[in-house]
């Protein structure tokens, strides 16, 4: 009883929070893309595409991940880069992607990026060219989208932008931070007791439950 | 005396675990309800403006050229709204709270025309719905405004009262269960489950009629179960799911499913007691009027419009239309059976690939479990009628969408229009039940104890709940 009592402890709270503090660091998740809106006019690209340039904007500090949406059907290689205004390629890197709905660059974070737009360039090498399907959608903004060193005009690249925390304890300090900035007076003062007391009811809870479960007493009938 | 002890004991341990469970969903409720930012659930901001408008203008609302103008017209708050949905880009968005921007733009607004008119938010197109949510709903809205609450605060104040219909689904859940079982323990799984799955924590955390539906559908589906398994057709079970039937029937149109399960649920109660006709005739056709009424006024429109679409297609249908809306259905049940459990919003795709696979597994299971089991039950003729009440009743509601997502696809070109899992929570009670005593009965032919199939199955959901609230729902709501 002491054993599996533990063990719901360890996977239905410890785990979770353990995931949330330590594994999942990234924050700040944002484009036009992720307007949902926007993803009911999606257009999959049809010709075999060498290149593209979009220029993005990351909404935070410590820019760190560029999340494209594609359709991968094999294993491939490609070249992502990103470039600022008036300077050379600030990160670049050659990646293979696994057949997969996205692809996923994670690259060391570019410090002060709040607020500045960058310049993504995605190259294809031939032998990728047929593995590969970009999806894009259209845009009020005015576009400056080039696919194969041609302006597209009234598109833009399914893709978003990611930033990445420091370290746990700055995760920690920017969720109390926003759950000031957002909730009422009386949530922003028992936001976080109420956390605590959730992890108190569900260990009495599932104490009382698993005795009566594991109870010889109730009907085991069928 | 040892036999009365344990009695009690036993008993005493059941209010015990009845009673902190209650706690721990009220708390897990309220932790769900803070969290999600307003206006960023399915359609709550049309839900929110329906109960506005209710209580502003003393009346239901209808479309017409009007109501515009009269919406427009306490714009104070509706400039709070939509400043709150502008510059936090929250609604139908999947990205954070525009933390940096909103800091710093906080007095940006757009004109009420726009807001109103715009294709996203679209905050009046609820406004044909039937109006027993809403009156509901106004209570707090009314509140709220006496005792001076902002606008924000007044919306998580109408998020609570939504959560009460969570609360009545879960304890009619447990008591559809134990009638259907005789088991306690099941029955606590069945709650349990119901209370921990992500999807139903989102749904009951926003402002939605969903929520009333949902529960009037559950107690109707109580009473119409325990006239199933009475002897005698009880004037008061009769009455109660009439006037659960009625009370959902205002809520929500699709709730016309109701209807056809209380017929067959009276031609049954004939069957085994033939006296039961006459002495419930008059109930029957009371209800049946009741109903028709409340359809006539609130859902017939809406449902007559839906059928002459459907009458003017059929003639246009071809073989490639059908066949590329039969993919289609295919395909929305495939996502249907992941979604019913894990959508979030439109968080869904952020849980671990191993979680699906599980679930996929659970789903197999139950389904063969299922099978086997009516298998055998038409083998030995011998049936279980609480089982065959929860499919008949899956069926109905199937069969309706179904026709619905056939028409849509053929009509409109809209594929995934019924592809959310929530539609079918209605039935969420029976769903469950058929899913765990399908597990349970293929795991015995495996020799695997009960208890270690309910322990697993809470070990599984409980862990579903924690991660979704804090790597998913906290997650993406504030970082």
């Amino acid at each position: 009883m002491k054993k599996l009592f533990f063990l719901f402890i360890a996977v239905a709270i410890i785990f979770p929070i353990i995931h949330f503090v330590f594994f999942s660091p990234f924050y700040d998740r944002a484009g036009e893309w992720l307007f949902l809106f926007n993803q009911g006019f999606k257009k999959i690209s049809k010709e075999n595409i060498s290149s593209i340039k979009q220029p993005i904007v990351s909404p935070s500090d410590q820019f760190s991940r560029i999340v494209v949406n594609a359709s991968v059907s094999k294993t491939s290689k490609i070249r992502l880069g990103i470039s600022a205004e008036k300077t050379d390629n600030l990160r670049e890197e050659e990646i293979f992607i696994a057949p997969k709905k996205e692809i996923t660059w994670d690259f060391p974070q570019i410090d002060n990026s709040q607020n500045k737009t960058y310049l993504l360039q995605i190259d294809i090498p031939e032998e990728s060219r047929n593995n590969i399907r970009f999806y894009f959608f259209s845009t009020d903004q005015q576009s400056s989208i080039i696919i194969n060193d041609e302006q597209a005009h009234g598109l833009s690249l399914a893709t978003h932008t990611e930033s990445k925390f420091s370290t746990p304890l700055e995760k920690i300090q920017t969720l109390a931070t926003r759950v000031k900035i957002y909730k009422p007076p009386l949530i922003q003062i028992i936001f976080f007791p109420l956390m605590g007391l959730y992890i108190v009811l569900f260990a009495v809870s599932a104490w009382h439950g698993l005795k009566i479960i594991l109870s010889e007493e109730a009907v085991d009938k069928k | 005396m040892k036999k009365i002890t344990d009695f009690f004991l036993q008993n005493h341990l059941w209010r015990n675990l009845i009673a902190i469970f209650l706690l721990f969903i009220i708390l897990k409720g309220t932790i769900w309800i803070f969290t999600v930012s307003i206006f960023t659930p399915s359609d709550e901001t049309t839900h929110f403006f329906y109960t506005h408008y209710s209580v502003t203008e003393k009346m239901i609302p209808r479309f017409d050229s009007n109501v515009v103008e009269k919406i427009a017209k306490n714009s104070y708050d509706i400039k709070k709204v939509h400043s709150y949905l502008e510059i936090e880009n929250t609604a139908l968005s999947i990205s954070h709270l525009n933390f940096n921007r909103s800091i710093t733009e906080k007095s940006q607004i757009l004109s009420d025309e726009k807001f109103i008119n715009n294709l996203v938010i679209h905050p009046t197109w609820s406004f044909n719905y039937p109006p027993f949510y809403y009156l509901i709903e106004s209570i707090p809205y009314a509140a709220g405004k006496i005792i001076h609450l902002d606008i924000v605060s007044i919306v998580y104040l109408m998020r609570i009262f939504s959560f009460l219909f969570f609360l009545v689904t879960v304890i009619f859940s447990y008591r559809i269960a134990l009638l259907i079982d005789g088991d306690k323990k099941f029955a606590f799984v069945v709650a349990a489950i119901i209370a921990l799955m992500p999807s139903v924590s989102m749904n009951f955390s926003s402002i939605n009629n969903d929520a009333a539906i949902i529960a009037f559908g559950h107690i109707a589906f109580y009473y119409l179960l325990k006239i199933i398994y009475s002897a005698r057709v009880s004037f008061a079970d009769a009455t109660k799911g009439i006037l659960a039937i009625a009370a959902a029937l205002l809520a929500k149109p699709q709730s016309i499913i109701l209807i056809p399960l209380l017929l067959g649920v009276y031609f049954f109660s004939i069957q085994k007691d033939k006296k039961a006709f006459k002495r419930n005739i008059g109930i029957l056709c009371g209800g049946l009027l009741f109903a028709g009424i409340f359809i006539y006024f609130f859902t017939f429109s809406v449902i007559a419009s839906y059928f002459n679409s459907i009458i003017k297609t059929i003639p246009q249908i071809s073989f490639a239309d059908f066949k590329i809306a039969f993919t289609y259905d295919v395909l929305r049940r495939i996502i249907l059976s992941f979604d019913f459990w894990l959508k979030v919003h439109t968080f869904s795709n952020f849980f671990p690939h191993f979680i699906s696979i599980l679930l996929g597994i659970f789903n197999a299971l139950a389904i063969f479990g299922i099978m086997l089991h009516f298998y055998i039950q038409i083998k030995k003729k011998n049936y279980h009628k609480g089982l065959i009440f929860c499919l008949a009743s899956l069926a109905s509601l199937d069969i309706l969408y179904t026709l619905i997502q056939y028409y849509e696809s053929i009509a409109h070109k809209m594929h995934d229009s019924l592809s959310f899992g929530r539609y079918y929570f209605l039935l969420l009670c029976p769903i469950i039940i058929l899913f765990v005593w399908g597990i349970r009965h293929i795991t015995t032919f495996f020799k695997i104890p009960n208890k270690v199939i309910y322990i697993g199955l809470l070990l599984f959901f409980s862990f579903l709940s924690s991660y979704s609230l804090l790597n998913i729902a906290i997650q993406y709501t504030y970082l």
